[in-house]
């Protein structure tokens, strides 16, 4: 066991505090609102604790059916645990994403120590945008990152010492139920890994080792062999770029046969999206779309990103040279068949390399010598050190903390907890929530109302749980407790006194008027932007100023 | 690192990549019938950069060469306006100012107010800084120049395709085989004064950034040159003419690829 110095336990339990604060600080209430995906991963969650199954009653699934995207089910199982202790909450569902994050950064610490780069790198990814971000979202994206650097870093040390393969295979592995991506980006990560060090994997000694990895790996992913047979393992198939390769290919036929044409069309979109992931402007410069006024990572990171991959090419040779290259040359291959330009949750992988990069371009920037008495040039990098860390802490402050609850707020579902404190007020009354703009708002309401998963489960259709893994078509309308969601069918809805819930759009004060609606609550964003408004209905006096009477006036109470 | 190869640059002066780089691609003769001395120019400074580069010696017909690229681009330069808003950042920046909390700082019985909000919304080294930020991605982007933008195209302006996109590994090669401490000089002309004078310049968008072409161009043929020395390294004839068969029909269909892209 190496013995550890004074100066890295202060060291270490610098980062500890760095990264209690920048995990847990206002963990409850930033993000603001609380995102759709986040609502789907803490009630399947309660589901699974309450009742052993989710919530279309489907016992221990090993992928969560959510709305129709089968997500890998480890942050669901995980996050039953903080729901235990602190009940169905905001914080209990984003704390297995901020506790993975805090131990990220001591995995970092270590993957530095180990590639002899300096350790002081990893104060600095503490407090990277990207990382910190990812790290307070409550779903599934912070935990597999993770685990894949984890994974990674055993996959490393395995190049060393080949007794790290198998718990290396193991991590990754797990990684994989971790998030949808993970599928993808780890097969890709252990096939370059053997391009770059087959000589070492296949070398006499080692051959054991490999193949127990290799076994432990299989074993691992019986679940997804079996979901490989089904329609839920590929549900995301439209989030490819095909449709862009084959609309550009439509330009070159008649000029170049088409196979060709789709071809050069592919190799095009492919290399394009792939050569965006290294951009200059992607990480450092261009805006981080989910944090205003904020890059993914400092802007001044990208000297030192420069700087390392300059030296990592230089010594190309070296294993440290050509993990960090296997690394940032398989990461991006997934996100780059993908449609979007820097899908930031489908290539979290990615932040590894680049960060290590960086960590090494760091690291030769503060060797290097500008006085010559040691101490001086020591207090100088110090000084420089500190400056560059609280510059960067006030910008992640002022965008963190200061614009992003405000000016995102209406992106992260706000208003849910104020609809649903409203609906627990009127128990006895029908809520119509009409869902054509809001994305799925039965999963945010089953959420803060709490509803017990028994009565859910029995209100959705059973023959999903009966076809649970052939995909069955995802039904937006949802009819659980004292609640619809649906869109509003205003031949029928006005007749019935209920409460009808839309968005800003949804009812119009014409249509309020006409109708004989009443406001009865109006939730704005801390922009000012109304994000629901609820009307109660009037039967009574709507049919009494119609002068044809609609047939629903005398039968108001039978649908 | 061998950089042998920079010796046969320098010997040859034009090896036959020269006209395939500088010329096979659809920036420079957008660039020739928008202005043939400038094309002219261009094309002879990326000559003179392989050779500065060869010798580990600035050229000063190069130097001059710059010179009058520089005044080309004088055209699109627009000092004034590095702090200037536009309504919708205006707008933006008012909702900003009235976000942030009170800041202070008590020591003692003193208490220090601190204008947060004033220094980092409204102040003019702040604004101008964030303003270098998004000039230094925008030229800094490697798909502006290899993938007309893709998948970043920006609203409102027409991207133009510039180098074929295969040339893009060979030139981080090309710029990663350069001896940087030898060439100090002339990394200096040819890459980091072009990339100040258009960030700082707070070019309009729609202007082209023509002047990083020779820089961008040399390294691209260095590249090949590296990748090249190490396929003719290989005593297989059939093998040596086969990969440049090939990477030649590949660059050929890859440039057609692009000009049947930027018909309308």
């Amino acid at each position: 066991m190496p013995k550890i110095s004074f100066k890295q336990i202060i060291f270490l339990s610098l980062l500890l505090i760095v990264g209690i604060f920048m995990f847990f600080h206002k963990l409850d209430v930033i993000p603001p609102g609380f995102y759709v995906d986040e609502a789907l991963h803490g009630y399947s969650a309660y589901s699974i604790l309450e009742t052993g199954k989710d919530e279309y009653g489907k016992a221990f699934p090993m992928v969560f059916r959510m709305y129709g995207s089968y997500n890998e089910p480890l942050y669901v199982y995980l996050t039953t645990l903080p729901i235990k202790i602190w009940g169905l909450t905001a914080f209990s569902v984003r704390s297995i994403a901020a506790l993975s994050g805090l131990a990220l950064i001591f995995i970092i610490y270590a993957f530095l120590k180990s590639m002899k780069i300096s350790t002081i790198g990893s104060l600095f990814f503490a407090i990277t945008p990207v990382v910190v971000f990812r790290a307070r979202v409550g779903d599934e994206i912070g935990l597999a990152f993770t685990l894949f650097c984890l994974g990674s870093y055993f996959l490393w040390l395995s190049v060393k010492k080949q007794n790290w393969l198998i718990p290396a295979f193991f991590v990754l592995s797990l990684s994989t139920y971790a998030a949808y991506a993970q599928r993808f980006t780890v097969p890709f990560v252990l096939v370059f890994y053997f391009l770059f060090f087959r000589k070492l994997l296949l070398a006499q000694s080692n051959r054991k080792n490999f193949l127990y990895a290799l076994g432990v790996l299989i074993l691992t992913q019986i679940p997804h062999l079996y979901l490989l047979t089904t329609p839920v393992f590929l549900p995301k198939t439209e989030e490819t770029g095909l449709q862009n390769i084959l609309m550009q290919s439509e330009k070159l036929k008649g000029f170049i046969p088409a196979p060709l044409a789709i071809l050069l069309s592919f190799i095009r979109e492919f290399s394009s999206q792939f050569a965006n992931y290294f951009s200059p402007k992607s990480l450092f410069l261009a805006g981080y779309k989910d944090l205003p006024g904020l890059t993914l990572f400092y802007q001044w990171m990208l000297v030192p990103y420069l700087i390392g991959i300059y030296l990592l090419w230089k010594k190309r040779q070296s294993d440290r040279s050509k993990f960090i290259f296997l690394l940032a040359l398989s990461a991006p291959i997934t996100a780059s068949l993908t449609k979007d330009p820097f899908p930031v949750h489908r290539t979290l992988a990615l932040i590894l390399p680049i960060f290590l990069a960086i960590a090494l371009g760091l690291d030769k920037i503060i060797s290097t010598k500008i006085f010559k008495r040691k101490l001086i040039n020591r207090g100088f990098w110090v000084i420089l050190g500190i400056v560059v860390f609280c510059f960067s802490l006030i910008l992640f402050w002022r965008s963190y903390f200061v614009i992003f609850p405000v000016e995102k707020a209406k992106y992260w579902a706000y208003g849910y907890a104020e609809l649903s404190q409203f609906i627990k007020k009127n128990p006895d009354s029908h809520f119509v929530i009409d869902r054509v703009r809001i994305p799925i708002p039965y999963i945010e309401l089953a959420f803060f109302l709490k509803v017990p998963p028994q009565e859910f489960q029995n209100s959705v259709d059973p023959t999903i749980r009966k076809n649970y893994y052939e995909n069955p078509p995802f039904d937006q309308n949802f009819k659980f407790a004292n609640i619809e969601t649906r869109a509003i069918i205003w031949e029928k809805d006005i007749y019935k006194e209920q409460f009808l819930v839309g968005d800003s759009l949804a009812i119009s004060p014409e249509q309020a008027q006409e109708h004989k609606l009443e406001k009865a609550l109006e939730i704005k964003e801390p922009l000012g932007e109304v994000v629901f408004q609820v009307y109660r209905t009037n039967p009574f006096l709507k049919c009494k100023s119609e002068k044809v009477k609609s047939i629903y006036c005398t039968t108001s109470s039978t649908f | 690192m061998n950089f042998s190869f920079l010796g046969k640059v320098k010997k040859l002066g034009i090896t036959p990549v020269f006209p395939l780089v500088v010329l096979g691609n659809i920036w420079i003769w957008r660039i020739f019938t928008l202005n043939f001395i400038v094309g002219v120019i261009l094309i002879l400074s990326t000559y003179l950069i392989l050779t500065s580069l060869g010798k580990s010696k600035l050229n000063k017909l190069l130097i001059i060469c710059y010179l009058v690229l520089f005044l080309f681009s004088l055209k699109g330069l627009n000092l004034t306006s590095l702090t200037k808003l536009n309504k919708q950042q205006e707008v933006l920046q008012i909702q900003r100012l009235k976000l942030y909390p009170p800041v202070k700082i008590t020591i003692g019985t003193r208490t220090i107010w601190i204008p947060a909000a004033h220094w980092l919304e409204e102040r003019p080294e702040t604004l101008t800084f964030y303003r270098l930020q998004h000039n230094l991605g925008e030229v800094l982007d490697p798909n502006l120049y290899f993938f007309a933008n893709h998948p970043n195209e920006r609203v409102g302006i027409t991207e133009l395709e510039k180098f074929p996109y295969i040339l893009l590994p060979l030139f981080l090669i090309g710029f990663f085989a350069i001896n940087f401490r030898k060439n100090l000089s002339l990394i200096a002309l040819g890459f980091v004064l072009p990339i100040i004078y258009l960030v700082v310049g707070n070019f309009s968008p729609n202007i082209e950034p023509f002047i990083l072409f020779p820089f961008i161009a040399a390294c691209g043929i260095l590249g090949i040159e590296y990748v090249s020395s190490l396929v003719l390294k290989n005593k297989n004839t059939r093998l040596k003419i086969a990969a440049t068969s090939v990477f030649i029909l590949f660059y050929f269909l890859i440039v057609i690829q692009i000009f049947l892209n930027t018909r309308p």
